[in-house]
């Protein structure tokens, strides 16, 4: 059975079997961008433990940063930085991804080396250049602080350990989802964003931005190829080991360059943007997408439109996730 | 704890864990995990479809984003999961069933892996692919334009408004079945293209660009694509499934049949601890059985004994009342036996006043006639005073006869002899008196104590009594102290004083002396009896309390004088004491308390 007869085969019986299973799910939003939903089954103690873990600066080696540091939730989960500063004012080699939808990744990281919050959170913790510290040091510190031994010794059996840490501070990070006026849209609220902005996103799926910016993250569930219809890096030149992007994780050739296609939601306040940071605004992005991976030319008016769309995906956090703040 | 005991716990502690080992071996196939297992490969299997449902309709375009085809690989990473958890224990034991799930795990990945390669590919693919209808248009529009705005008919502008047609429909045509002579035909006309491109104006040449790249795409990628989802498609996953699933009923089989197997023994293993606790249970009723017997015996015997015992009791206690009284008689009778040997010298103690007494009232009685003459003659006078004369002479006569007798009597000194002859028998009969009190003190049975007993005073009645034995032989040295009166019965202490006043002066054989000392400390009233006789030879010294014991030659003495002194000093809760010393004497010492603390009840039997 040749490859084409293969295909062929499965794809007709998928026809046949699916097409009764389309009609009943037609009541779904047709649309490559689905709308948020927010999560009801979190542990609002674990979400508020998770909050003060994240602001708690003892996570670092030197007591200066915490994860609020780079990923400040009222600058849309980022710290507006090229790259970010570390302990002792170090400097990171990557743009800060955000914290905010975080939880909606398929993969954490722009190489998406991590499979979930959990395991990001071992990330930063042990970087030289961001808090440089580990677990054992950090829950000496943290042991010292009567409040936290209480609190967690209420919600987990074993206590003050580093899996509850990234634990409450993951469920932490799955409070932070923010509702846009452009979810409000999508769930059928027609003047929920304005006429350009619905042009903006006609010309998004238009132009193919949806290729890769699309589910409910708008974004975040694919490795893509930067530079698709051009040679980004070539242009850009000065070629870092952050460029190599996936390929770091597999070691597979087809991975060179191909990095987590980021999520758009809140990205008007996301600058600068890219892996490297390079785009200083949404235009220089919207700009270099068109060109690298679209290959399209984009007329500056329908640039202006995308980017009005853009901006009606920044969203509010939920009262849960924003806390005493 | 014994060997033997040792030995039994052992065994039994065994034998408790075969039968654990055994349960558990019964045990340890979870039939609810049996079924979890197999639901769980169902729903990997499932799942493992459902994914390349969702890749084929992402293809397809029947899905507008790559959420669905992304989500599956979470779950069936917690079905991973709970799968390598549930199997965990069988993996350690069957190395085939670890290799079919490394080997199932191996493909999830390659199709994780695929499956990102495809959702990239695919995003650009698709993307090129709505894009080159209008891309293709817009060439076309502005060929169009530009031929509008020339004169003449431009033949490249016509040709290539057909190629970019052809294209494509060839390429359209291509998206159906990726055929190699089509994409062959694609490829030539795409570098014929690139090299027009330069011919054409600028908005031509860009446009025409446009085309080729995305034209590129689809002609490279279409059939990365579509090899990509042959592989997706092609991975043995099913045949992981169903190998894991063979192995593991292999696996799940064997422990079935050994779970049998464990269950005969179990049950082979249990019937014969049955057996033996049965076996055990016969012999436990059968020595209950004796042990009954035994015990009704000795319910009998001890119903008996106890009739035994009281009766016994009772003799014991009649024994003893009757031991009682005979030594209660014993004492008296020592008593009287000592009192015995004392009656001739008390005799004769009584019969020296009596002899005088007497011949003193018989010295009197002598001259009782003569007394009685004078009394006479005074007897006449009345009759002399009533002669009227002749009478004179007689009456004087008679006054004569008076006057010599009493004359007479005053010259003798009759008066004052009588006088004292009478004060001699009086003072003689108190003499008798006092030893016959003194008889009667010691002798009587009564032991009514005496409020007040000066321990003196019944040492001196105790030499009255013994005086006979004394005098002429022992010397009597009384150094008495200031002593406190004490309540007690002075008929037992007396004999015991006597006794040891005897003994002393036994032990004395020409001359010596006796010296009786007695003073009071805190606690006590001490008598001592101290003798410078031949004193008590060492070797029976200890024995001298003992009853019967004696030195004397058989019908001298009872052997009990001393045994029953130690007896009554007893009683009335003190002590008696000895030193001796051969040639130079004996010091015996009685302490009495003064407090109370006789024996009451003792004495009351006692007496």
């Amino acid at each position: 059975m040749t490859i084409h007869q293969v295909f062929a085969t499965v794809c007709s019986l998928i026809l046949l079997t699916l097409s009764g299973g389309m009609i009943a799910k037609s009541a779904e939003i047709n649309e490559p961008i689905q709308p948020l939903k927010l999560r009801q089954d979190l542990n609002l103690e674990k979400v508020n433990l998770g909050r003060s873990l994240f602001n708690d600066k003892r996570l670092s080696r030197d007591n200066s940063i915490s994860c609020a540091s780079c990923h400040d939730i009222n600058k849309g989960g980022v710290d507006q930085l090229p790259v970010s500063k570390g302990v002792g004012g170090a400097l990171g080699t990557i743009n800060t991804p955000t914290v905010l939808n975080s939880s909606l990744n398929f993969r954490q990281f722009w190489d998406g080396r991590a499979a979930s919050l959990e395991e990001q959170i071992d990330g930063p913790i042990h970087l030289k250049h961001e808090m440089d510290s580990d677990w054992p040091t950090i829950l000496t510190k943290l042991q010292q602080d009567q409040a936290y031994a209480d609190l967690f010794k209420k919600l987990y059996k074993n206590g003050l350990q580093s899996e509850n840490i990234k634990d409450t501070i993951s469920e932490y990070e799955r409070s932070l989802i923010t509702l846009s006026r452009f979810d409000r849209y999508l769930l059928g609220q027609k003047d929920a964003i304005k006429e350009n902005e619905i042009k903006g996103y006609e010309l998004f799926k238009r132009y193919g931005c949806v290729a890769c910016h699309q589910g409910v993250n708008i974004g975040g569930n694919m490795y893509q190829l930067f530079g698709v219809m051009g040679d980004y890096f070539k242009d850009r030149g000065n070629i870092t080991t952050a460029d190599l992007g996936h390929f770091n994780v597999s070691k597979d050739e087809r991975d060179r360059h191909k990095f987590k296609v980021p999520s758009l939601r809140n990205v008007a306040l996301t600058a600068p943007y890219f892996h490297d940071g390079s785009a200083k605004t949404l235009r220089d992005a919207v700009r270099i997408m068109a060109k690298y991976q679209l290959g399209r030319n984009m007329p500056e008016k329908d640039e202006e439109l995308i980017i009005q769309f853009l901006q009606s995906l920044s969203g509010e956090l939920p009262v849960q996730a924003k806390g005493e703040q | 704890m014994s060997l033997r005991s040792l030995t039994n716990l052992m065994l039994g502690l065994i034998m408790i864990g075969i039968l654990v080992f055994l349960y558990t071996k019964v045990q340890s196939l979870n039939v609810e995990d049996h079924y979890q297992i197999t639901d769980t490969l169902r729903q990997h299997s499932s799942l493992n479809f459902r994914w390349n449902e969702d890749v084929l309709k992402t293809k397809l375009s029947l899905s507008s984003n790559y959420d669905g085809v992304t989500s599956p690989l979470v779950t069936l990473r917690s079905l991973q999961t709970k799968l390598t958890d549930k199997l965990s224990n069988l993996i350690v034991e069957s190395a085939p069933l670890k290799a079919s799930v490394d080997s199932y795990n191996k493909s999830i990945e390659e199709k994780n892996k695929l499956i990102e390669q495809f959702k990239g590919q695919n995003a650009i693919f698709d993307n090129s692919l709505r894009y080159i209808s209008t891309a293709v248009d817009d060439l076309i529009t502005e060929v169009e334009v530009q031929s509008a705005n020339t004169t003449k008919s431009n033949p490249a502008f016509v040709a290539l408004k057909n190629t970019a047609q052809t294209l494509l429909r060839e390429l359209l045509e291509y998206n159906q079945v990726a055929q190699t002579d089509l994409a062959g035909s694609i490829n030539k006309r795409l570098i014929a293209f690139e090299n027009q491109k330069i011919l054409y104006p600028d908005i031509i040449s860009n446009k025409l660009d446009t085309v080729i790249r995305h034209a590129s795409v689809i002609l490279k990628r279409k059939p990365e694509i579509d090899a990509l989802l042959a592989t997706i498609v092609g991975l043995p996953i099913a045949s992981s499934i169903e190998n894991i699933e063979n192995t593991y009923t292999a696996v799940y089989d064997g422990r079935l049949r050994d779970k049998d197997f464990y269950f005969t023994i179990l049950i082979a293993y249990a019937s014969g601890l049955l057996f033996l606790i049965a076996l055990i249970g016969y012999r436990l009723r059968n020595s209950y059985r004796e042990l009954n017997v035994v015990n009704k015996q000795l319910t009998v015997a001890n119903e008996t004994l106890e009739d035994r015992v009281v009766q016994r009791t009772k003799e014991l206690s009649n024994a003893y009342n009757e031991l009682k009284q005979s030594q209660a008689q014993l004492i008296q009778s020592e008593k009287m036996a000592s009192l015995g040997q004392m009656v001739a010298g008390v005799a004769h103690e009584i019969n020296t006043p009596l002899a005088y007494c007497h011949s003193n009232i018989d010295l009197v009685k002598e001259q009782l006639p003569e007394i009685i003459g004078l009394f006479k003659e005074f007897a006449n006078f009345p009759s002399l005073l009533d002669a009227p004369t002749a009478e004179q002479q007689n009456l004087k006569e008679g006054i004569v006869t008076i006057q010599d007798a009493i004359l007479t009597f005053e010259r003798e000194g009759s008066f004052d002899e009588i006088n004292l002859l009478l004060e001699g028998s009086l003072s003689g009969l108190d003499q008798i008196s006092d030893m016959v009190k003194s008889l009667k003190d010691f002798s009587r049975l009564d032991q009514h104590k005496v409020e007040n007993f000066d321990l003196n005073r019944g040492l001196d009645s105790v030499l009255v009594i013994a005086n006979n034995v004394l005098k002429n032989k022992v010397e009597v040295i009384k150094e008495y102290g200031q002593l406190p009166k004490i309540s007690y019965s002075p008929s037992q202490l007396n004999q015991v004083f006597l006794n040891l006043i005897v003994n002393a002066s036994q032990a004395i054989e020409n001359s010596g002396i006796i010296r009786l000392r007695t003073l009071a400390d805190h606690h006590f009233v001490n008598v001592i009896v101290e003798d410078n006789g031949k004193g008590i030879p060492e070797d029976i010294l200890p024995r001298i309390f003992d009853p019967f014991f004696t030195t004397k030659e058989i019908g001298k003495g009872t052997g009990l004088g001393l045994s029953i002194a130690y007896k009554i000093v007893q009683q009335h809760g003190g002590k008696i004491t000895v030193h001796s010393e051969v040639n130079k004497g004996t010091q015996f010492t009685v302490s009495i308390p003064i407090s109370q603390r006789m024996d009451l009840q003792n004495l009351e039997v006692a007496a």
